[in-house]
């Protein structure tokens, strides 16, 4: 199946403040997203996932490789508002993703009337049809933002963002700033999405237990680059860059009690000073003198055919080992150290 | 039991912040209420005198409060009363009149310097720069003086040296404004910039403003009180608290009151809009 | 570290029917409205719930660091035997020594114009009255044992040249210069990156550990009070509606609220759990519901539990809760029950 948004080598740049260095926020990043599907972008801060976001929606410019969409070359900043339409974003904060001073409906019509070209006269039915959707009962059309939970207003913005009938949504961290008890809610509404209008989502998150839940594939980002991707129940079985075993070692969980080291010890480096070689280098448990010389690129990692990732030393299940659980590097076969103290 | 549905109830959360709606800040009823008298009474002017402000009447000359003038008469028997009223008429006016236009240009070139930045935001801040480097009232004496006394150079100077705060503050609003999640939505919708800057982004910065032009009139009628004084203001004999300020000068030894009373309306009225801006801040903030 | 654990066994901080009020448009409601709990010597203590519970004012309650508006009404915090509310004095002094706090922005905990040394040197001069050469050594350790790399270097810099991490172990660093016996800790993980967390509460445990620091620890995430305390509150509109030990109470709650959380929350371990979203939302402190503050939204609330009071009441081996029908969790908490939690409320895909 021909891929829906397909990425070759983008490259996001910025200028430092000074204007002195340029910073790689997305370095040669290759992704594709088929049409139905939910795709996890899993990292942690300066992984590069809200530009790469961005850019996808059209905010910002790609400053080096292809990207194409439905078959037609994908712009960044410079996009024609009939492309634009078909790629909607949904942002972490509900408190500043609706306008303060308008009503859920007038904010509504609004996209329905411009920009979806709905005539005046139906774009009452479809604003309601719109909440009902989204699960919103229909008197919060007079509402203004203030008067609407957390959970509510998230659920406005995924209204707005429906609003002009997107092919692709883009949901940038949606369910991080809601409690757990209304995350849920939304991470079901997002489910109800793929399956009641066909909508592929590019699910954009650090929390990777809200990733397994609703994800079908996942790329994992570290300083720029995807480091691994992988369907979700193989990524989750066989994580094979070291870099997604401390990811996974690192979530807490409800059940058992921690291991003892932790996960993955320092922090990330400054985005203008990269090390040489594999960025995860200086953190890796497993890092090798070839780390330091040589930049690993993406390749396949066994298990399955969609599984690849970029290590040289990457962890490559035996034929008949199955379902092994990331439990940190300690128990990981291929690794020579063992998980690192913090010093 | 029945299954307790998903439907959320509507906005139910409103309890909580109607509450806070209701109640009206009570320096918005003060401030209002201060004005609206005077406002009132400027209005109502012809009916509360009995006397033609330019009436005079020599034989009554600096005559103190009586009966028929209650605040007695200047030096040329004109009736203080009358003249303190009629001059709150001229006064409201022309500083009203004389803050819309530098709000207008101000805000609008403020809008337009946040939203676009680059050359143009340049190109309007060293311009607003070059107004600033000039102390308020000599910019405008000077320009008043070049144009010739009356309304319309009063008008045309304080727009040409007020703009820049609205300018200022509205560049800043929007500037904020611009990298907030709703305006990029808009963008990302594909909905035109003439449409986000007066639909998304105006609205949302002009509070600001807004609130400033309260205070700001409380300037331009001491401005145009301070022309009055230095004789380059409203030409007379129309009358106004800054020439009734200036002529009453000279008796400030035996008829203290003549400078005096226009002085305290001033103040009264600077008041009432202090008042009226503090409230108005506070209703127009949105959460 | 910790001085000696209480005389007579009493519990480090004793909270006593705590009430504090908030003003909201001209009435002052209960945000927190009578609760107790106990942290012993030596304990960890999670305190948990979702925004509007009224967790970090009980914190902050107990410190007397209340925002303006809002202040306490009822209730003792005893620590030692002392109650702080009644005595202001012994709270100043106990700030920073006794009981110390690290926050969820340690960018506003720590002052941006001073050297992160200076701030640490500073709460250690003042509990052991020390010179600052002897301060200056102790923070210098103290930066070691929380894992900050090149300890002296880093202590000359400002807050803003730290990264995320750093900054907060310096915070904690600075928490503890005092040697407190007590630390609260308001969210301290919630806006670090996963691997960043991980690192915080691994440290928090070694020191709960190798210190013997009690912990009164306040968040929204269950996995990490699993991870890092002895036992749990769960708090609810101001209330707590359940309490005991952390393994009892996340494989067998005793409250509907509880059991709602659990299962709204997602474990990447288990694929095979559906996930349950709780229906409606949490009240706001001026709308709480008469009778049990969680019926409206729960699954197996009756007629009963509209009015009256529900206070928290033992259930025995060190647990309580302040729903009147446990057994009903009890029922829907077995796997038998599967069927009949997915009619009472609806799962995430069906």
């Amino acid at each position: 199946m021909a891929a829906l948004l397909e990425l070759n080598d983008v490259s996001v740049t910025f200028r430092s403040r000074r204007g002195s260095r340029e910073l790689r926020a997305v370095d040669r990043v290759s992704l594709a997203v088929s049409a139905g599907e939910i795709v996890g972008l899993v990292g942690e801060s300066g992984s590069g996932k809200s530009s790469l976001a961005r850019f996808i929606v059209g905010l910002n410019q790609a400053s080096a490789g292809t990207a194409v969409f439905d078959g037609a070359e994908l712009p960044g900043r410079t996009r024609p508002p009939e492309l634009r339409r078909r790629i909607q974003m949904v942002f972490q904060d509900p408190y500043s993703s609706l306008d303060p001073r308008m009503t859920i409906g007038q904010q509504l019509s609004e996209l329905l009337r411009v920009r979806a070209g709905v005539p005046r006269a139906q774009v009452p039915a479809r604003a309601r049809d719109l909440l009902e959707q989204v699960h919103l009962p229909a008197d919060l059309l007079r509402a203004r933002p203030r008067r609407m939970s957390g959970g509510q207003r998230q659920r406005a913005a995924i209204a707005k963002a429906l609003s002009v009938g997107p092919d692709l949504l883009v949901a940038d961290e949606p369910v991080s700033a809601l409690d757990v008890s209304v995350q849920a809610g939304i991470i079901k509404l997002f489910a109800e999405l793929r399956r009641s209008l066909g909508l592929t989502v590019l699910f954009i998150a650090h929390d990777l237990a809200v990733v397994r839940h609703l994800c079908d594939r996942v790329a994992v980002m570290y300083m720029g680059q995807i480091v691994e991707q992988a369907d979700t129940a193989e990524l989750f079985r066989n994580p094979s860059h070291p870099y997604t075993q401390g990811l996974l070692a690192a979530v807490p969980r409800l059940a058992s009690r921690p291991v003892r080291g932790t996960a993955v010890a320092g922090e990330p480096p400054d985005l203008s000073r990269l090390p040489s070689g594999c960025r995860f280098r200086p953190r890796c448990p497993i890092a090798r003198s070839l780390c330091e010389q040589e930049e690993p690129r993406l390749e396949a990692a066994g298990g399955d055919a969609g599984h690849s990732a970029a290590c040289h030393f990457k962890r490559v299940p035996v034929a008949g080992e199955a379902g092994t659980p990331a439990t940190g590097n300690g128990n990981d076969p291929s690794s020579h150290a063992g998980s690192r103290e913090v010093s | 039991m029945s299954a307790p549905s998903l439907e959320l109830p509507a906005i139910a959360p409103a309890a909580r912040t109607a509450a806070r709606h209701r109640r009206v800040p009570p320096s918005l009823i003060a401030g209002a209420i201060i004005l609206g008298l005077i406002v009132a009474a400027a209005i109502a002017a012809p009916l509360i005198t009995s006397y033609n402000p330019d009436q005079q009447d020599l034989s009554h000359v600096l005559a103190g409060p009586s009966a028929q003038h209650w605040l007695g008469t200047d030096q040329l028997g004109r009736d203080v009363w009358s003249r303190l009223v009629y001059g709150a008429r001229t006064d409201l006016q022309v500083a009203f009149i004389a803050v819309l236009s530098p709000f207008a240009l101000g805000s609008l070139l403020g809008v337009l310097a946040g939203y676009f930045g680059g050359w143009l935001d340049g190109v309007i801040m060293r311009l607003a720069d070059v107004v600033v480097a000039f102390p308020f009232y000599v910019l405008v004496i000077l320009l008043v003086f070049v144009l010739g006394p009356g309304t319309r150079s009063i008008y045309i100077a304080i727009t040409v040296v007020s703009w820049v705060s609205y300018a200022r503050i509205v560049r800043g609003e929007t500037q904020v404004a611009r990298e907030q999640e709703y305006v990029l939505s808009a963008r990302i919708a594909g909905l035109g910039r003439t449409r986000i800057i007066l639909r998304h982004i105006l609205p949302n910065v002009i509070t600001q403003a807004i609130v400033f032009a309260m205070s700001d009139i409380v300037l331009d009628i001491l401005a145009i009180v301070t022309l009055g004084y230095l004789g380059l203001g409203i030409p007379p004999p129309t009358p106004d608290w800054g020439s009734m300020m200036a002529s009453g000068q000279e008796f400030l030894t035996t008829h203290w009151e003549l400078a005096t009373i226009p002085g305290i309306a001033v103040v009264i009225t600077g008041l009432g809009l202090s008042l009226l801006g503090d409230g108005l801040a506070d209703v127009l903030r949105v959460e | 570290m910790s001085q000696d654990p209480g005389p007579d066994g009493q519990p480090l901080l004793q909270v006593e029917d705590l009430r504090v009020t908030v003003s909201a448009g001209g009435a002052r409601p209960d945000a927190v409205g009578g609760i107790s709990l106990a942290v012993a010597s030596g304990e960890a203590v999670g305190l948990v719930g979702e925004s509007g519970s009224g967790k970090s004012l009980t914190l902050r309650a107990i410190l007397g660091l209340l925002p303006p508006g809002a202040s306490v009404t009822g209730g003792r915090v005893l620590y030692r035997g002392t109650d702080l509310i009644a005595d202001p004095r012994a709270l100043r002094r106990l700030r920073g020594t006794g009981i110390s706090m690290i926050f969820q922005e340690p960018m506003t905990a720590l002052s941006p114009v001073a050297r992160v040394g200076d701030q640490m040197i500073d709460a250690a001069r003042r509990h052991h009255g020390w010179s600052r050469d002897e301060a200056r050594r102790h923070a210098i350790r103290l930066a070691r044992q929380m894992g900050i790399p090149d300890a002296e270097a880093t202590l000359s810099l400002y807050p803003h040249e730290l990264s995320g991490g750093l900054r907060q172990r310096v915070m904690i660093a600075a928490a503890l210069a005092g040697e407190p016996a007590l630390l609260l800790c308001d969210e301290p993980t919630t806006a670090l990156d996963v691997t960043i967390q991980d690192q915080i509460i691994k440290l928090l445990a070694r020191l709960r550990d190798e210190l013997s620091m009690s912990m009164l620890y306040v968040t929204h995430d269950l996995a990490v009070v699993a991870q890092l305390c002895d036992r749990v509150e769960v708090m609810y509109a101001g209330r707590i509606v359940e309490s005991g030990p952390v393994t009892a109470t996340f494989s067998r709650p005793v409250h509907p609220y509880t059991m709602g959380l659990l299962r709204a929350t997602p474990d990447v371990d288990d694929v095979q759990g559906d996930l349950y979203a709780i229906p409606g939302y949490a009240p706001g402190v001026a709308d709480r519901p008469a009778g049990c503050p969680f019926h409206p939204r729960c699954p197996v609330a009756s007629p009963e539990c509209q009015s009256g009071s529900f206070p928290l009441r033992e259930v025995g081996d060190g647990r309580a809760t302040a729903c009147a029908f446990p057994e009903r969790v009890a029922k829907l908490a077995g796997t038998e029950a599967e069927a009949e939690v997915s009619s009472l409320w609806p799962p995430c895909w069906s």
